[in-house]
């Protein structure tokens, strides 16, 4: 008894040992690949290092730090827009992916902060209203492009499409505060 | 008129592609309108590529009212209201906005429910395809740029740059002996930058912010980083040896960043 049981818990320990060795995600890419996606990425990574250092220069909760963010959320949109062109629905479905998570986590709770933060009269209050215009017609065109460009056939690309559309009911970055004054 | 005045009046025109003369005067001489102006141009050369099959007109007003109802995709800012001097006026700009933008909404929804339910043949390869496309560096580099954009405190993001220095270095350093010299200077870059003007940037900040965090624990905190600057810097110095002299220079580039922002971090 204690005997089967003994051999039990080693076969469990070598299964998870096993299970670790092979980790659901992907070990990093051979050198070539690496080379190839550097390639691919480098403006792209250069942007969004310089964004991030700018909103890492702003305030918390500035129209400012909005700004960068917005810009970066729009580089990764203009690299989708350009594989979206070249028929690259893979990497279009990868960027639009990690445009999602940024919007979800980023960009939009950022708004809806800062938003909260002031006064919507105030010239920061309209700069943020400019900005988040702008963010909203960054993600129709992204829409658009995924529905009517050379990728639309693609049924991930239109699987990554449906994501968006999940970050609000209305597929764009939630609604902040309900605009106060009616005067 | 101040720029969102300018771009709600864009938005609002029957097609965006052509200006009139009253908005053009702003539009040429303001960069962000411009802009403004080319994106809303894009978006109606889109709109215009749009399939939109006649659909059953209640099934369409009920899409929208959900959509509108939800959230118009175009808020008016109050200021905004304020110029157009009668109710009616700005009713009717309100109207002509959403008429304009449902009808967009419209034609996306349409779009959208023909393309996903429209069969069309599976494809068994996309997640090996997808996978050969995930970067690593540039995943952790925009979830960097999340973490930053949320960041509240100069700890939080003192640590968010001191991680993005860190991958950015490892990946310069395992890219040494394959990428070309214009490659790593590029990446060197990257890392000069994210040391210079964020880390080294915030350290300073951090030291003069009178209130908050105990002198020992800026010190403290300060000082980690440091380390990990320094072990940047040991790393890369060991490589230089082993590569060829294009690489050496991008590499040096690196080195001398972290050690400089190693210095700035100690305070001296
Ligand atoms: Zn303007």
């Amino acid at each position: 008894m204690a005997r089967a049981l003994f051999t039990l818990l080693i076969l469990v320990a070598l299964a998870t040992w096993a299970a670790g060795q092979h980790p659901g995600t992907a070990a990093a890419p051979a050198p070539e690949d690496q080379l190839r996606l550097l390639r691919a990425n480098r403006s792209l990574i250069g942007n969004l290092v310089s964004e991030g250092v700018e909103m890492a220069n702003t305030s918390h909760s500035t129209a400012a730090r909005v700004e960068h963010c917005r810009r970066a959320s729009r580089s990764l949109i203009n690299a989708i827009l350009q594989a979206a062109e070249r028929g690259d629905a893979e990497r279009v479905v990868m960027l639009t992916n990690l445009f999602g998570d940024f919007v979800r986590d980023g960009l939009s709770p950022l708004l809806e902060e800062v938003k909260a933060r002031i006064d919507p009269q105030s010239p920061e209050g309209e700069r943020l209203g400019v900005i988040q215009q702008q963010a909203r017609a960054d993600l129709q065109e992204l829409k658009l492009t995924l529905t009517t460009g050379a990728v639309r056939d693609n049924q991930r690309v239109q699987e990554s499409l449906k994501q968006l559309d999940e970050l609000t009911p209305s597929g764009l970055p939630r609604p902040t505060v309900a605009s106060p004054a009616t005067n | 008129m101040n720029c969102q005045t300018v771009q709600n009046q864009i938005l609002a025109l029957p097609d965006p592609r052509d200006i009139p003369a009253a908005l053009q005067q702003h539009v040429l001489h303001c960069a962000a309108c411009h802009a403004w102006a080319q994106q809303a141009a894009r978006l109606e050369a889109l709109v215009a590529q749009l399939p939109v099959p006649p659909a059953p007109g209640q099934k369409k007003d009920a899409l929208l009212g959900e959509l509108i109802s939800a959230e118009p995709l175009i808020q008016p800012p109050a200021r905004l209201t304020a110029l157009y001097r009668s109710a009616s006026d700005s009713r009717r700009f309100l109207r002509r906005n959403t008429m304009y933008l449902s009808g967009l909404a419209a034609a996306i929804l349409v779009a959208v429910a023909v393309y996903s339910f429209t069969p069309r043949p599976h494809r068994h390869q996309h997640d090996e395809v997808t996978q050969a496309e995930d970067y690593p560096l540039l995943r952790k580099i925009v979830h960097g740029n999340t973490a930053l954009a949320r960041a509240d405190s100069l700890p939080r993001k003192l640590e968010v740059l001191a991680q993005m220095a860190d991958d950015i270095a490892a990946d310069t350093r395992g890219m040494a002996r394959i990428a070309s010299g214009d490659e790593l200077r590029d990446m060197a870059g990257w890392y000069e930058k994210i040391v210079k003007d964020g880390l080294a940037s915030q350290a300073r900040e951090l030291r003069k912010q009178p209130v908050g965090i105990p002198e020992a624990e800026k010190t403290r905190l300060l000082e980690s980083y440091a380390a990990r600057l320094q072990a940047d810097a040991r790393m890369t110095e060991q490589l230089l040896q082993e590569v060829p002299p294009e690489s050496q220079r991008a590499l040096r580039r690196l080195l001398e960043a972290a050690r400089e922002g190693e210095k700035t971090l100690r305070g001296q």
